[in-house]
């Protein structure tokens, strides 16, 4: 047993390669498009002189390119908390100090969503598997369809008018409501917490879950030729039992990597359900960003994703490695 | 029975295998279905400076107008007329999607093909490459691009292009290396048949058609992304796309202004546009995947 260290090191060199690449774009795309460096880092008009001088050396904007690039790494790799410049539209905040409110908004969204419609997605896709032809078979084809070829947001907006604007079912923004005073982690607060994630949560859920079900269902088509399946069906197993204990076991691991690979595109989508719902994450605080020209705080968004989504599909990785032997000892 | 063809006869028996392709594809429902709204659509586009009764910039009436016979969807925070702006936009978001997509196809296809044939080295950096793209969330990247590139139909291109390639080059390449391995290849690689003959006049045409479904596909995954950088504000801001409409309708407040119709109609365009390009991708691959064909090769 045990997980085989050769795999394990091969994949964190990976997750490391991919986070300098992704570094290296965001150092070097902004230089290339010709924004002077100092308004990169600082939006430097709208700070004090002081200040830009301290960034100026801090980020060495003066230097040679590879040096900067080398403080660049320092800077936000090798320091804690990473040094990612100040906000302008929130200045004195810094960057990280914005970023580490804003982040576990949109984790807690888009985690609930991915672990929710992952599960749907499965259970769906293996019994439109088991009945293919049937009505929940079409149903799911179509749906996966038709949400494939909507925009994200546009279907957020569609559940705004619906859901929250017509019906009143549920509060049309924001995370919490105004009038909460109540303390954090107390009943109260976590209901409201809740009541307010709903819209966005559904949201990210009806665009995923026909994704993960469309691969379940395909790969038990495979899964159904196998020889263990034959085999099983030969020996006269209950038709439940030899979906449920052979194929979703089988079929599981392709869903494992589908989590991974999707789930930069997941983020992506959030972020622009979230400024539908003026949802207090990343996506708003980008948007707010882009529209006062806030460079620092764009850049730093991107960093923060860029962890985040290397993270999750590093640990992904792990996940897969435990639960197929295959792999493991590879 | 014939024995010898003649040039021109070989190429009327070809012109008839697209002949039976178009036949097939016409016969599908599905694929019917999507063909005629992408007919439609081009009309719309063409036509749209004869369609629209206003131009989309021109202030014409009171701002906030609910639909009626004069302004079909009402008019915008500025009192401009929405149907004319969803016209237009229907001739932008088009001309986005396939641009994008011929570029996407490209230069996945090339790396895919590139990747695929050379192997070894080349295919691993470029792979790694393409892992590390696919990894990144794109539409965040694209956000970043475009700020810094400045909002404009050239700055939208340029990231949906950019960030558009992999997945395409990833089925490519899948394709090449399972094609490299069949009988007919090794037997033209054996017999000496230089490289470009190989890769363009046997494995190419093996996957073109798969190639174009994947095609249409990224027509609407770049009308999508479109609309998605326009809804936060970064596309051109004086052309109209379905983006930039609904981007308008969702920052004037239209859902207080009794503007369903303007806020539902430029998503649902992009639906209906996705589902007919998804519909005809699907025939494209149903008639030509060996599989499901009965005439066997």
């Amino acid at each position: 047993m045990g997980l085989s260290v050769r795999f394990l090191v091969r994949r964190a060199l990976y997750a490391v390669l991919t986070f300098f690449i992704a570094l290296l774009m965001i150092f070097i795309i902004p230089r290339l498009i010709a924004v002077s460096p100092v308004e990169i880092i600082a939006a430097s008009q709208q700070l004090p002189p002081s200040v830009i001088k301290l960034l100026t050396a801090q980020f060495g904007l003066d230097k040679p390119l590879y040096i900067q690039f080398l403080l660049y790494i320092k800077n936000v790799v090798f320091t804690f908390p990473p040094n990612l410049g100040f906000s302008y539209e929130y200045y004195p905040q810094s960057v990280w100090s914005m970023l580490v409110i804003s982040l576990p908004w949109t984790l807690f969204l888009v985690g609930s969503s991915v672990a929710v419609s992952a599960f749907v997605g499965t259970m769906a896709g293996l019994y439109a598997g088991m009945n293919r032809g049937k009505a929940l078979d079409k149903l799911l084809t179509y749906t996966s369809m038709a949400t494939q070829s909507m925009p994200y947001f546009w279907i957020a907006i569609m559940f705004q008018i619906i859901l929250a604007v017509v019906l009143r079912l549920f509060p049309i923004g924001g995370a919490i409501s105004i009038t909460d005073t109540s303390p954090v982690m107390s009943l109260e607060y976590i209901q409201d917490v809740l009541y307010h994630a709903m819209l966005p949560m559904i949201t990210i859920v009806v665009a995923t879950t026909p994704v993960y079900a469309i691969i379940m269902r395909n790969t038990l088509a495979d899964i159904i030729r196998e020889d263990y399946m034959v085999a099983g069906e030969a020996k006269g197993l209950r038709k439940s039992r030899l979906y449920y204990k052979y194929g979703l076991r089988n079929g599981i691991l392709p869903i494992v990597s589908l989590i991974a690979v999707h789930f930069g595109y997941v983020v992506g989508g959030a972020l622009l359900v979230e400024i539908v719902f003026s949802y207090p994450g990343v996506g708003t605080l980008l948007f707010n960003a882009i529209l006062s020209h806030d460079y620092p705080m764009i850049q730093g968004v991107f960093y923060i994703l860029g962890i985040t989504v290397i993270g999750a599909n590093f640990i992904a990785d792990l996940i897969y490695s435990y639960i197929d032997p295959r792999i493991r000892y590879s | 029975m014939k024995i010898r063809e003649s040039k021109l006869e070989r190429l009327f028996r070809t012109e008839s295998g697209t002949d039976t392709f178009l036949k097939k594809l016409l016969m599908s429902r599905g694929g019917m279905t999507g063909l005629i709204i992408l007919c439609a659509l081009a009309v719309i586009s063409l036509l749209s400076s004869v369609i629209a009764p206003y131009s989309p910039y021109a202030i014409i009436a009171k701002p906030y107008l609910s639909p009626s016979s004069v302004h079909l969807f009402g008019t915008d925070g500025l009192g401009r007329d929405i149907f004319s702006q969803m016209i237009y936009g229907t001739s932008l978001s088009l001309e986005i999607g396939f641009v994008s997509a011929i570029g996407i196809t490209t230069i996945g296809t090339l790396v895919g093909i590139v990747s695929g044939y050379v192997g070894s080295y080349v295919d691993e950096v470029l792979m790694r490459f393409v892992d590390v793209m696919l990894v990144i969330p794109s539409i965040a990247f694209m956000i970043f691009v475009s700020t810094i590139m400045g909002p404009g139909v050239i700055s939208v291109l340029t990231v949906i292009i950019v960030f558009g390639w992999p997945p395409m080059s990833r089925m490519v390449r899948s394709q090449v290396l399972s094609l490299k391995k069949r009988g007919f290849v090794e037997s033209a690689v054996v017999s000496n048949s230089t490289k470009p003959f190989i890769l363009f006049r046997m494995i190419l045409p093996n996957i073109t058609s798969l190639i174009l479904a994947n095609a249409l596909l990224a027509v609407i995954y770049a009308i999508i992304a479109d609309a998605s950088l326009a809804f936060i504000g970064l596309a051109s801001t004086t052309s109209y796309s379905w983006g930039t409409v609904l981007y308008n309708a969702q920052v004037e407040g239209a859902i207080y202004h009794n503007g369903i119709l303007w806020i539902t109609l430029p998503g649902l365009a992009i639906a209906v546009t996705g589902i007919a390009m998804t519909l005809l991708a699907r025939a494209f691959g149903d008639i030509t995947d060996p599989r499901y064909s009965t005439e066997g090769r």
